[in-house]
């Protein structure tokens, strides 16, 4: 019997009838005529052939290397020891939850070092693969691949975009031992689960701050293992984090923007009402596609719409962002709006910069080295710095705005728990007082576990 | 593509056949109206203009479709940058110069503009000039008309739907090796049968318009199954969309008929769609003459050096054991009819790989036939099959070393 990898799958050439062996993922393709089996099942499938006393030759890895001593262990903390211990007894398959600033990338890097193999490592910006990048060349002597952002460079040590992971999948799948997820959160859920599928690597690291829960965690486990080791905000703040003040400012409407709110607003839950009563339980999708049906729900659908883009950047939010930087003129401030049109109203009224997905990649970096060394003393983002950017120094953050609920706010507070001497990181979040935003801020501070919120 | 609610609100099914609800030549008063009203928005802000091409037009127009033909028309025309300062540099400039003073917002504005030798008010304009949302919308290219509009947006509703498939089954008459090349350029499998020959009656002239040019006989066609590689186990959206780049390739055939099984949803009940020569659709670019530089530079090398032979790029599909057999090449002497040759220039291969080819080349009593194989694309080091005439390349193929089998 020949196993080979083709094109994100295994197949196995001149085998026996193999349809009464239980052979892990392994299924006659009548196409080719070939047994085929997918990719990330690649060590169960080799198991069990080989439980089978049969011949086999393993062509499935294209080459092989040897990247284990070009690694320089890096110096860990304490539980970051414990985290890649963990991975280690769950036979190198698992998924550490550390909260943002605690060091998940050394993790991963000590991970790699321990195991020695050809490693992929997927990120999800082209931002963070240049970080990655900057990252790994101060512990690994060899070079380090590329795959995004224009290189496609393959090497030992490989980084690469979810994108470009994606699209490269089929051709490169074989050719990694060790496959390491940044932000796996994003996984579990969608198409980019396909770049993990079609990958042949038994050894599987996920790193994530916010772990999702569900058939998404359930998919995740499948695909890189189960969650090995979790430690929360609370865990780590006032030691090995940033002591943290969350402030909670209630500001209200406009005469105009109460009227032009609650006749939108009240557009919507009629509608929302009516299908409550018929389907109780029924999702947020369940709703929309319910609503998409008739000319009414379509009109409700975009009410809500505008009601939420008035409430992501009222004009007392506006007047409480100029206090706010006007307070903390000396320190460096990060302002996190709902969308990019609020971003770039509060760049041109304040003159801050935005980074924004329309910002080209050199700009942004240049911006942020600028706001590194002082010379920018605040950002403004809607979506871009919520993850993974690292951005140490930054003291305090206004939160405007936000769309994607608990995980998004976790993920912002992050930006400021790196620690630093005597820090003591502030976090401002603006809630418009009698509309849906205030129950939606409450759900997604729950995200940071038992902390008291400042109000004011 | 198409989000999803716009592309339910295009479709109706009947039984178990999804109908794409195709824009039309009925649909070209409405789509001219929305043609003038983008004119007439050029030079104001993009996002202004795309909120106002989504309001009724003076001809009535279906939302789902204006929408959809709207989404096509901004993508057609470039942002264009009208800025008094580079964008760029005016945002370094002003955000930098604000964050080291604590002057009022005026004078760092009034101050950076002097400094960058424009005004306030223009400098405060190129701020964001760059940028999508925010840049200006820009004239429509040459030769953007109704009917231009409604195939491109006919094209991202089908692909839209094909995405969704596990696998598409393709007949096809005429001009059937692009659709063999794109399948296979993107790793999808490829199972291809004949198909019953056309009658000339039947045909559908190209998106080239070659149709005149052609032989007045029945043409040979192929019926092909592509599937990608995991679609054995479940729909995968990276199979989907290489299967979406076959349907441009398909409307290069002289007729065709694609037959899709797609999932509504993940995990929902499957329809068909099935779209065929005639529909209104817009074709891809026609595929270049040759697949590679290495193709192009043999034929133009033996074309220079072997004055008595005729090189024919992708000569007819050869028949062996029920599937179809696309050469790369015949090679045929000018005076002597019975010296033809097939090349063909194999990608990634195996000893065993090479020993199937050549056996099957065997079944379909195909003696003349040479195998280039690139010597960096090798899987093993095993040795090759004998009594084969395979020629190993470098970069480049040795036409003498072509010569020297052909005229042995």
């Amino acid at each position: 019997m020949k196993l080979l990898f083709d094109h994100g799958t295994l197949i196995l050439a001149e085998a026996p009838d193999l349809s009464r062996r239980a052979i892990p993922g392994l299924l006659w393709d009548p196409r080719v005529e070939l047994y085929r089996a997918p990719a990330y099942r690649y060590a169960e499938v080799v198991e069990a052939l080989g439980a089978l006393r049969m011949p086999l030759s393993d062509e499935v890895h294209k080459t092989r290397a040897d990247p284990s001593r070009r690694w320089r262990p890096p110096e860990l903390r304490p539980y970051q020891q414990a985290a890649v211990m963990a991975w280690q007894l769950a036979e190198k398959r698992g998924l550490v939850i550390l909260p943002t600033g605690s060091g998940k990338t050394r993790v991963a890097v000590a991970a790699m070092a321990t195991s020695g193999a050809r490693t992929l490592c997927l990120v999800p910006t082209r931002a963070l693969l240049t970080q990655w990048l900057a990252e790994l060349s101060k512990l690994y002597a060899g070079p380090i691949g590329c795959l995004g952002d224009g290189r496609q460079d393959l090497q030992d040590v490989t980084v690469a975009t979810f994108e470009s992971a994606f699209r490269w999948m089929p051709r490169i799948g074989n050719q990694f031992d060790l496959l390491v997820v940044d932000e796996t959160h994003h996984f579990g859920c969608g198409v980019r689960d396909e770049a993990l599928e079609m990958c042949i690597a038994r050894q599987r690291l996920g790193l994530s701050a916010t772990p999702p829960s569900g058939p998404p965690l359930a998919r995740l486990e499948e695909l890189l293992g189960p969650v090995v080791y979790q430690l929360g905000v609370g865990d780590l703040a006032g030691s090995w984090l940033a002591e943290l003040d969350l402030v909670v400012l209630r500001v209200g409407l406009t005469r105009d923007e109460r009227a032009r709110y609650d006749a939108d607003y009240r557009l919507f839950s009629d509608m929302n009402r009516r299908f409550r009563a018929l389907h109780p339980a029924g999702t947020w999708q369940e709703l929309v596609s319910a609503a998409s049906q008739t000319a009414e729900g379509r009109a409700a659908l975009r009410a809500w719409r505008r009601s939420r883009q008035l409430l992501g950047f009222t004009h007392a939010k506006a007047e409480a962002v100029k206090a706010l930087l006007a307070r903390h003129r000396d320190a460096k401030v990060l302002v996190f709006t709902a969308d990019n049109a609020a971003a770039y109203s509060i760049a041109r009224q304040e003159l801050i910069m935005p980074i924004t997905c329309e910002i080209g990649r050199r700009e942004r970096e240049g911006a942020l080295a600028a706001f590194r060394e002082g010379k920018l003393r605040a950002l403004v983002s809607a979506r871009v710095l919520n993850e993974g950017i690292d951005v140490p120094d930054a003291e305090v953050a206004i939160i405007v705005g936000g769309t994607q609920g608990e995980r998004e706010h976790v993920q912002r507070i992050g930006r400021l728990l790196r620690p630093s001497p005597g820090k003591r990181a502030t976090v401002y979040e603006l809630v418009t007082l009698s509309t849906s935003e205030a129950r939606t801020a409450a759900e997604r501070r729950r995200g940071l576990g038992p902390r008291r919120a400042l109000s004011a | 593509m198409v989000p999803g609610a716009l592309s339910r609100l295009s479709t109706h099914t009947v039984g178990n056949q999804v109908v794409l609800h195709y824009l039309t030549e009925r649909d070209h008063p409405w789509l001219r109206s929305l043609i003038e009203e983008y004119e007439r928005g050029v030079g104001s802000r993009r996002s202004d203009l795309l909120a106002r091409l989504a309001e009724p037009l003076t001809v009535p127009a279906p939302k789902a479709k204006q929408r959809l033909a709207a989404d096509v028309l901004q993508r057609l025309a470039e942002a264009q940058i009208i800025a008094a300062v580079p964008p760029r540099e005016a945002r370094w400039e002003v955000f930098s110069a604000a964050s080291l003073t604590a002057a009022t917002r005026n004078a760092v504005l009034e101050e950076t503009a002097a400094l960058l030798g424009t005004d306030a008010a223009s400098l405060e304009a190129a701020l964001f000039a760059d940028l999508r949302s925010e840049c200006t919308a820009s004239p429509l290219p040459a030769g953007v008309s109704p009917e231009r509009i409604a195939q491109e947006a006919n094209l991202r509703l089908v692909n839209t739907w094909i995405q969704r498939a596990r696998s598409v089954r393709i007949t096809a008459w005429g001009n059937t090796r692009a659709l063999v090349r794109q399948a296979r350029l993107h790793g999808l499998i490829c199972n291809i049968r004949r198909a019953p020959r056309s009658s000339p009656a039947a045909r559908v002239t190209t998106p080239g318009g070659k149709l005149d040019a052609l032989p007045q006989e029945p043409i040979e066609g192929v019926e092909l199954e592509v599937s990608g590689p995991l679609s054995l186990f479940r729909h995968t959206l990276i199979y989907g969309r290489a299967l979406c780049a076959l349907v441009p390739r398909a409307l290069w055939c002289q007729r065709f008929e694609l037959c899709a099984v797609c999932e509504a949803s993940p995990g929902n009940a499957s329809t068909t769609l099935v779209i065929q020569s005639g529909d209104p659709l817009r074709a891809g670019r026609e595929l270049k003459a040759f697949d590679s530089r290495l193709e192009e530079r043999f034929a133009k090398d033996f074309r220079k050096a072997a004055s008595d032979w005729d090189v024919v790029r992708e000569p007819r599909p050869l028949e062996s054991e029920g599937s179809l057999i696309f050469p790369d090449f015949e090679i045929a002497h000018r005076r002597d009819p019975k010296r033809r040759w097939l090349l063909e220039i194999v990608g990634f291969w195996t000893p065993k790989y090479l020993e199937e080819k050549l056996r099957k080349l065997r079944a379909a009593r195909l003696e003349n036939v040479i195998l280039c194989i690139d010597e960096a694309r090798a899987c093993t080091d095993a040795a090759l099959p004998r009594d084969a005439k395979i020629l190993r390349y470098k970069r480049r193929i040795d036409v003498a070393a072509v010569l020297a089998i052909i005229q042995d």
